[in-house]
């Protein structure tokens, strides 16, 4: 895709900082899980590497055909989040309640 | 007993600025007696702890904004200071204080909410659930 | 299949970004704002991403500014509120 080069420029720059961005939030993201041991901050972490890459690849990748399939990348960052928030909502077998425990 | 009872101002008031019982009683001292100076000898006695005490909570009080200290002088502590705001929020406060003491107590030594904790909560649709 | 995913991605940011203000109205943690504000820019991300490859193909400016600067810009902004929201309030 051929953008003017101011344009062009100013595109590269911005992803650039969108990516190690990206990279710097996941890695808070990984800092917490360590220290809370909750799944939902690895998912978070992982979500936002793999959009970091997403935008890593937007900005090297001219090919159209290419580009076109990038939005894999993107939907696998946020059916991560998706399935973390599901997974944070599913009643454990220790929580589910047991209506067939005897008076 | 449950903090969310608490009027929001109050309870920021609480959360922002009060860190003991001794500090509130100290402030509520005042509050009732408004416009008259004390000293922190006085406070001491009336509330019966020790002077440095009573000076530590009065200093804290009046960095804070809540207490305004005399002039010319500085030792002079009086309720209440030029703060609308936080006249109406202690006024709020020590109502609520002569009612549900130990609701106001339990509140000051709440440990604040772990941000991190706030943020895997607000992903809880059901806040039912256990440790998650 | 590209609108259905652009779709997807924009409704998991919405949902995302109102869980997180959503939080943020009920316990006051800041955190929470901040990362809700930077999915509500994700979310503006992929409608944008929805708006130019689907729904104006043939277009190539959104209010005479280029549409990948668009994208570009309000992906970084909410991105860098959310470092400043893990850098300034992820600890209290």
């Amino acid at each position: 895709m051929l953008l003017p080069p101011g344009i062009d420029r100013l595109n590269e720059f911005m992803l650039g900082g969108v990516v190690v961005g990206c990279l710097a939030v996941g890695l808070f993201f990984i800092r917490f899980w360590r220290r809370t041991a909750d799944r939902l901050f690895l998912v978070f972490a992982i979500a936002f590497w793999t959009l970091a890459a997403n935008w890593l690849a937007l900005a090297f990748i001219d090919k159209d055909e290419v580009r076109t399939w990038l939005y894999v990348v993107r939907l696998v960052a946020f059916v991560l989040i998706l399935a973390g928030i599901i997974d944070k909502n599913r009643l454990r077998r220790d929580e589910r309640t047991r209506p067939r425990e005897s008076a | 007993m449950s903090q969310d009872e608490l009027p929001p101002a109050v309870r920021r008031f609480l959360d922002e600025h009060i860190r003991s019982v001794a500090q509130l009683e100290v402030l509520l001292l005042l509050q009732a007696n408004a416009g008259r100076c004390f000293s922190s000898a006085e406070v001491g006695r009336e509330l019966r702890i020790e002077t440095a005490g009573a000076e530590a909570q009065l200093i804290d009080l009046r960095n804070r904004g809540i207490v305004t200290s005399g002039d010319p002088d500085p030792s002079a502590y009086r309720y209440p200071p030029a703060n609308a705001e936080v006249e109406a929020a202690v006024s709020v406060l020590a109502h609520v204080y002569a009612e549900r003491r130990v609701t106001v107590i339990s509140r000051i030594y709440s440990k604040p909410a772990d941000p991190l904790r706030s943020f895997a909560d607000a992903f809880r649709i059901r806040k039912d659930l256990g440790n998650g | 299949m590209a609108e259905t995913v652009y779709i997807l991605c924009a409704l998991t940011s919405l949902t995302c970004a109102l869980m997180l203000l959503r939080g943020y109205s009920r316990s006051g943690a800041r955190l929470l704002l901040w990362s809700g504000f930077c999915f509500i820019f994700l979310f503006l991300n992929n409608i944008l991403l929805l708006v130019d490859k689907v729904m104006l193909p043939d277009q190539d400016t959104l209010f005479g500014v280029h549409f990948v600067l668009w994208r570009g810009a309000v992906a970084l902004i909410g991105v860098i509120l959310l470092l400043v929201g893990l850098i300034w309030d992820g600890e209290s």
